[in-house]
């Protein structure tokens, strides 16, 4: 059993990423919007504001998925399909996948 | 799961005859029944149908994945019809469907049913996929596309 969370920098790539879970056949991952960390350095904390030029095209928004998955091959199928993917940009460069082993697990299901 | 686990060159069909959806439909369940055990056709007919009435499964781009669960198919049962002339189907772009692939399954099988799913939509995105499908000029090839794409 592993935890996994998927980082999507593009959140425009948020269907890609879903489809290819579900063909790796993950499912039941949470889904939640999240904001760079750069971003709010940069608008948010003043002495950081400088940020903002310096990054150059700061994209702000972003994707994180995660849950639990019980076979470690299907987190290997779903990079792989990731980098099939006929986008405009190679998808797979734009996410950071992680999974770790789970020992202690409590379900309601 | 993949294409190719399923498909043999009897569970495809170039020159779909129907000149409609209903029609389509039909065709196609005709197809898998060669090869799957259907225990309630109207049953399968019915969800298809009712699939349809939520939202076309005519993506656009020449293609459309029908699809439904019915507890009277035996597992994952799937089969590919080609259309050179195309047929109207509803359609998100409003154009013909010319590559088909059906796919019904038992709900038990939910998980690897929408695994195929999404493979084979990701599969069917590909313009030089659906071209080659298209141009196909028998069963076998078709087949042979899919296993190289696939791997």
């Amino acid at each position: 059993m592993f935890f996994v969370v998927v980082f999507l920098k593009k959140e425009e790539y948020l269907d890609e990423v879903v489809e290819a879970l579900v063909e790796a056949e993950i499912k039941g991952l949470s889904i939640v919007d999240g904001v760079e960390m750069e971003k709010v350095l940069a608008v948010d904390i003043p002495i950081f504001a400088g940020l903002v030029r310096s990054m150059g095209g700061m994209r702000g928004a972003n994707k994180v998925l995660f849950g639990i998955t019980e076979v470690g091959d299907n987190i290997k199928e779903f990079i792989s399909i990731l980098r099939d993917i006929d986008a405009p940009e190679d998808i797979s460069r734009l996410v950071e996948v992680i999974s770790l082993p789970v020992s202690d697990y409590l379900s309601g299901d | 799961m993949k294409l190719k686990e399923i498909i043999d060159k009897d569970l495809v069909k170039i020159g779909i005859e129907a000149k409609d959806k209903e029609g389509a439909l039909d065709e196609l369940l005709g197809v898998i029944e060669k090869k799957f055990k259907i225990t309630n056709r109207e049953d399968v007919k019915k969800k298809l149908l009712e699939r349809e009435a939520v939202k076309s499964t005519g993506l656009g781009n020449g293609i459309a994945i029908p699809h439904a669960h019915s507890e009277f198919v035996e597992g994952i049962a799937a089969c590919i019809g080609i259309s050179k002339e195309g047929v109207e189907f509803t359609c998100l772009d409003g154009k013909p469907a010319h590559v088909f692939v059906m796919i019904v399954a038992n709900p038990q099988y939910n998980l690897k049913y929408l695994s195929l799913l999404a493979h084979t939509a990701r599969i069917l995105s590909r313009e030089d996929i659906r071209q080659k499908l298209i141009d196909a000029k028998n069963e076998e090839e078709v087949v042979r596309i899919i296993r190289e794409f696939e791997g």
